[in-house]
């Protein structure tokens, strides 16, 4: 018998394999003394059973074959694990067999082989590192408590290649890292600044508005608000809802939840809904009823909301008052100051007892007698201006008036893009314009008092027979110029406005015929024995674009 | 030349005009076979001078005797009267002249035969 035995060749004890879902036998190319010496792994997991191992005692190997095939991807290891321990013990004088030495020096060998594998998969420090192998594991640990990070990092690996790039930069901030600590606490105070800026605007604007932002809010001012928030009531022009959407969303809501009421008031009938809050909104078919109440009554205090066109208007009154102001522009309640002041009938000049509020001393030493005796006195004089400056010396007491604006407060407004660069001077005018013409400059004046004048553009025409009609396509004035034949006469007429008429009996002269004619209206010209035509033309007013 | 026709009647003629702006009218027509000269005014419409009526023609020539009269006969008349008042030699002279100024009126403005 020949005693052979397996021998441990250099390998390393360990292999890998990849599972494809069908491949059931994998082979292994070190020796194993016993099936119980391979630990198998797929994945993570040890396998104990579902596999047969071969080839336990072979110097080559064998193969673990599995009874099902492991799962595509899944990762099969094959690992040598024999255990550590002695199985032989060789005993003084006995029998010596060289395959019993073979067998316990294959074992070691295999015990080495099987450490060395575990080594290579240990953490290791390098030879020549002072690093005590013994604090790394704690490190380890640490870094492994903060896996999620490191995971994090591991992720933005990308980014942190790019800071690595521009590792100079990042250098630079850190040379400059207490003034970028301090940014943010510089950009607070920036903005806090700002923000109390804008506070502060808007104080002013409030200040300069009134005190009041209640929605719908309204109150007479004594000079127009450039403010959007606050539109002027007394010229009742349409609001734009898009524009002022606060205001249009709360009449919306007011139409919506309120409830429809009727009431008659000098003599029109209002059909409006009355809402929670009191406001009186009435449809745009139904704002004629509010323009007859305004004009009859000097107050229609409705809201007029036109849901199609999304547009509203304001309630409106008459009624405004007149503000004044003092000598120095300071608003006053409307009546004067009172005059008043004090003198002692006994009054002497020198004595403490002096005349106050609106009476001074206008002379000293005036003989006077006190109970029969002479003795100096004073003259007492009389300045209301004394008592208030409002009484200015030589000056009229009438105050100074001012004119005051309705407004109403309506909250937020928005503006599209367009709105704010094409419509923005518009949506800014709108009902805040003053078209008193008073206002205009000279120039102005002149240029509307001429708009009704002849211009010096005509248009001739073909005068048709006598008692023709025509219509004027614009406004301007016809003219007529005709003479000769005997006893001419000639006459433009409108229904609308006047008739000229002239007639000559000499046959020599030429007349001219103005009548000024609007446009749309119809005129006749009738004539008889007129011997020539000069002219007949539409002289166009001043403004009147030829048509 | 053109016509502006308002109730079938020719209300305005033009040989250059063909739009007799602000005019009321119902239309424009174009004329080819006549010119402005050919057409008359007569009571508010244009007609051809060739069928105005002899009627109108003949008022027409009243009305412009009658002018003419005032103008240049009336003042003879006048001086012969007052040449008469006044028992002067030369009164039948000035009658002659009166009448003979009617004369050459009525010679200068024949009516029409009808």
């Amino acid at each position: 018998m020949t005693d052979t035995h397996i021998k441990i060749n250099n390998v390393t004890p360990r292999v890998q394999y990849t599972g494809n879902g069908s491949t059931t036998s994998f082979p292994y190319s070190f020796a194993i003394f016993d099936e119980s010496d391979m630990v198998v792994y797929v994945g993570d997991e040890v396998i104990e059973s579902g596999y047969t191992v071969t080839g336990a005692g072979q110097t080559e190997g064998g193969n673990v074959v599995f009874d099902t095939a492991p799962e595509d991807g899944a990762i099969i290891t094959l690992l040598r694990n024999v255990p550590i321990e002695r199985v032989t013990d060789f005993q003084e004088g006995g029998t010596f067999r060289p395959k019993n030495i073979n067998d316990e020096l294959d074992r070691l060998t295999a015990f080495t082989q099987q450490v060395q594998e575990g080594l290579d998969r240990a953490v290791k420090v390098d030879p020549t590192s002072s690093t005590n192998p013994e604090d790394v594991i704690p490190k380890v640990e640490a870094l492994y408590d903060d896996i999620a990070n490191l995971d994090a990092v591991a992720d933005d690996l990308t980014n942190i290649d790019t800071v690595a790039s521009n590792i100079s930069d990042v250098g630079t901030c850190a040379t400059n890292m207490e003034d970028i600590q301090a940014a943010p606490g510089a950009a607070t105070t920036a903005s806090n600044a700002a923000i109390a800026a804008a506070a502060s605007a808007s104080s002013a604007a409030i200040s300069a508005a009134g005190t009041h932002f209640k929605l719908f809010h309204h109150d007479w001012f004594d000079y127009e608000l450039d403010d959007m928030a606050w539109l002027r009531a007394d010229t009742f022009s349409w609001q734009d809802g898009t524009v002022y959407t606060e205001a249009y969303n709360h009449l919306v809501d007011d139409v919506t939840n309120g409830t429809s009421q009727t009431e008659t008031i000098s003599g029109h009938t209002i059909t409006y809904t009355l809402a929670d809050d009191g406001h009186k909104i009435v449809s745009d078919a139904n704002a004629s009823e509010v323009e007859g109440l305004y004009n009859d009554a000097g107050v229609a205090w409705y809201y007029i909301l036109d849901l199609v066109n999304h547009k509203f208007k304001l309630p409106r009154t008459k009624y405004g008052f007149t503000g004044l102001r003092d000598y120095v522009g300071k608003y006053v309640p409307e009546s004067l100051p009172n005059i008043k002041g004090s003198i002692n009938p006994w009054m002497y000049t020198g004595t403490a007892d002096r005349p106050t509020g609106a009476f001074y001393e206008e002379a000293s030493n005036v003989e006077t007698y006190n109970a029969g005796a002479q003795s100096n006195g004073m003259k007492v004089g009389f300045s209301a201006n004394l008592s208030s400056s409002v009484y200015q010396d030589n000056a009229p007491v009438q105050q100074r008036a001012t004119q005051m604006y309705l407004y109403f407060y309506v909250g937020q407004f928005t503006q599209s893009a367009t709105e704010q660069t094409a419509g923005l001077n518009s949506e800014l005018f709108n009902g805040k314009v003053d078209l008193n013409a008073a206002n205009l400059s000279t120039e102005g004046k002149s240029l509307i008092s001429g708009l009704g004048m002849p211009s010096t553009r005509y248009e001739d025409l073909t005068l048709g027979a006598s008692g023709s009609t025509y219509t004027a396509t614009a406004n301007g004035w016809a003219y007529l110029a005709m003479g000769g034949g005997t006893n001419p006469s000639a006459e433009i007429s409108s229904d609308t406005i006047a008739t000229r008429y002239l007639s000559a009996s000499s046959d020599t002269r030429t007349f001219h015929i103005y009548l000024p004619i609007a446009k749309g209206q119809t005129f006749k010209i009738s004539y008889s024995n007129v011997g020539n035509l000069s002219a007949f033309r539409f002289i166009y007013a001043q403004g009147e674009p030829n048509v | 030349m053109y016509k502006a026709l308002k109730d079938e009647k020719i209300i305005a003629i033009s040989d250059t005009d063909s739009e007799f702006k602000f005019m009321v009218k119902d239309s424009v027509v174009e004329d080819t076979d006549h010119t402005a000269e050919d057409y008359e005014q007569v009571n508010g419409e244009y007609i051809l001078k060739a069928d105005v009526p002899v009627d109108y023609q003949n008022e027409q020539i009243r009305q412009q005797r009658q002018a003419r009269y005032v103008a240049e006969s009336d003042p003879l008349r006048l001086d012969y009267d007052e040449a008469l008042a006044r028992e002067q030699d030369n009164s039948e002279q000035l009658k002659q002249e009166w009448l003979a100024s009617k004369d050459k009126i009525r010679e200068e403005l024949p009516y029409v035969e009808g």
